[in-house]
């Protein structure tokens, strides 16, 4: 009897843990979405956006994951120098990627779904989207380090951090580190 | 009965605590290990419950050695018997429970057995001979039997380079460059791209259609008031229910193609034609996944091919093109084409349907390809992803 009881207490408290983490998740991501949205009210285009809401995302992405994971095993071979500027530019990247998403004035109705634990420390917090009259299905990948931090964008289906492992993957094998930042560089600076 | 569970619960615990301890390499019993060496068997002590670091001896189990209702000999520390038996730590000594007849055991060993059962002598037969082996042997070799080459002290290496297909990496800390991070994105394959110069050609070709030819005309049609888009983006949403209805019949989720019925059934009446999509505010109709021919097909287990770039179409694959034809031949907008009737009505009623689309293309376009390092492999790998959703939905 008390073996059963020790036993269903450890599978509550598991449970409870992961739930907390998801709800803690979840709340960080709602605080973040609606810091962007506040933002986004006062820029008056896409550029001013980029550069108004940088020092937020910052904060709540995890650039420095998402680059090591959009590089892949071939970060391993950047110097720090290169590992330092590789971040930088695709945080750059990246920002002004999420700020070309919306026009001013128009922000989307997020309607949150139930957030799932794929491993702890890991949160996948589906949402639907109605922007523009269309509806879009979005995941946030989030994790937890120092805190919670968005990793990976998924819309529809299509995941930014492995749009851009396939175009890094490419740009790494043609010449290597090099050729990433460069490519990087070249991108930064076509979209400006 | 709850007693039993927790029984059971113990039972589990333990086997899982024997896996666990036997995939880590420690013996779970503690003093069952044995070693031949020169002087005969002789048990090992175990450090913590493993077995000495950096040991280049071969280990038994003691009940493969061990003769019946003979315990093993103490272990000597020197090849000459002394009179007095030094202290044993061996645990396998100290839990002996006929210490004295160990002994004699020992000093009996090179005495044929009295009465030994056929398999006990064939044991000590494999025990003399092991022991002999060694004593016969030079030191060096004795010292390390069964040691893996790369284990053995070989000519000093000056530099890593000197050593052949030994690969040395930068040890980095876990949760910060690990095989696991980066890693994470290794599994999204995109389609092969076996004509990838064609493509190229055809991407391009693309994007200039879609800047000079595409754009302006999407920027006329969007004159026309938001409402009124809507109203027609609806009406062909709505009259394309065969393809939908069919494919999910064709993939057997039959209870899918009961909503595509329902939500055609409530649009077409309720919707005035389509006009509205009053499905939209039922929960259980409002998002029904659209099914199409290409999935049908991978359903079906046909894979993608390779990647193709159709001229004015866009990315796809030769599954994909395939699924296109046949979503073509049952949509009833194409019938219209095909069913005699003047070419002027035919493209008043195709027209739209082309054009009623391009805006959301365009954007989609646009997503993928306006911050792209390499916009032809930023529309590939999203087409990928996005095709993978959809078959998976």
């Amino acid at each position: 009897m008390r073996s059963l009881f020790l036993l269903l207490t450890s599978l509550v408290l598991i449970h409870g843990r992961v739930s907390a983490s998801t709800i803690e998740a979840e709340k960080h991501l709602k605080k973040a979405v609606s810091e962007v949205a506040q933002i986004a009210d006062r820029s008056a285009n896409s550029s001013a956006l980029a550069v108004s809401v940088r020092p937020v995302l910052v904060n709540i992405i995890s650039f420095d994951l998402m680059t090591r994971r959009a590089v892949g095993p071939g970060w391993r071979e950047f110097t720090d120098a290169q590992q330092k500027e590789a971040t930088d530019l695709f945080t750059t990247l990246i920002i002004r990627n999420y700020s070309s998403k919306f026009s001013p004035g128009e922000f989307p109705e997020i309607t949150y779904k139930t957030p799932m634990c794929p491993v702890p420390g890991r949160v996948e917090i589906p949402t639907s989207i109605l922007y523009k009259g269309s509806h879009y299905e979005v995941i946030y990948r989030q994790e937890e380090s120092v805190a919670w931090r968005i990793t990976d964008v998924v819309i529809e289906g299509v995941s930014m951090i492995a749009t851009y492992r396939t175009q890094f993957d490419a740009q790494f094998k043609q010449g290597g580190a090099v050729a990433v930042i460069s490519s990087l560089k070249k991108s930064v600076a076509s979209s400006q | 009965m709850c007693k039993t569970l927790a029984t059971l619960f113990v039972f589990i615990l333990s086997i899982s605590a024997l896996q666990a301890a036997a995939a880590s390499g420690v013996s779970p019993l503690g003093s069952d290990i044995v070693v031949i060496t020169k002087e005969g068997v002789k048990s090992v002590s175990l450090e913590g419950g493993r077995l000495p670091k950096n040991s280049t001896e071969t280990y038994f189990l003691k009940s493969a050695v061990e003769v019946k209702g003979r315990p093993l000999a103490k272990p000597t520390p020197s090849p000459k018997p002394t009179p007095s038996p030094k202290p044993v730590s061996s645990p396998l000594a100290q839990t002996s429970s006929k210490p004295v007849r160990a002994q004699k055991g020992a000093t009996q060993k090179s005495k044929p057995e009295s009465s030994p059962v056929l398999s006990t002598r064939k044991v000590k037969a494999i025990v003399q001979k092991e022991v002999k082996k060694r004593q016969d042997a030079s030191p060096q070799v004795a010292s390390a039997p069964i040691v893996p080459q790369s284990k053995t002290p070989g000519p000093k290496k000056t530099s890593f380079e000197e050593t052949p297909n030994i690969t040395i990496t930068k040890k980095s800390p876990v949760g910060a460059d690990s095989n696991e991070d980066l890693d994470e994105y290794s599994k999204d394959k995109a389609i092969p791209d076996a004509v990838e110069p064609l493509n190229r050609g055809f991407f391009w070709f693309n994007h200039q259609l879609y800047t000079f030819v595409f754009r302006p005309v999407s920027k006329v049609y969007g004159v026309i008031p938001k409402q009124a888009r809507a109203a027609i983006f609806n009406v062909y949403d709505n009259v394309e229910f065969p393809v939908r209805f069919v494919n999910d019949l064709l993939q057997l989720k039959f209870k899918r193609a009961d909503l595509e019925a329902r939500k055609f059934l409530v649009n077409s009446v309720a919707g005035v034609g389509g006009i509205m999509r009053v499905s939209d505010r039922i929960p259980a109709l409002a998002n029904v996944p659209p099914a199409d021919t290409a999935q049908t097909l991978a359903k079906w287990g046909f894979g993608h091919g390779c990647y193709i770039v159709l001229p004015v179409f866009g990315p796809s694959s030769v599954r994909d093109t395939v699924g296109l034809v046949g979503d073509y031949a049952l949509s009833p907008v194409t019938w219209v084409s095909f069913g005699g009737v003047p070419s002027a009505v035919a493209l008043a009623v195709t027209g739209p349907n082309s054009v009623r689309n391009m805006d959301g293309k365009l954007n989609a376009y646009d997503a993928a390809t306006q911050n792209a390092v390499d916009p032809y492999q930023a529309v590939r790998s999203g087409y990928s992803q996005y095709r993978e959703k959809a078959v998976a939905k």
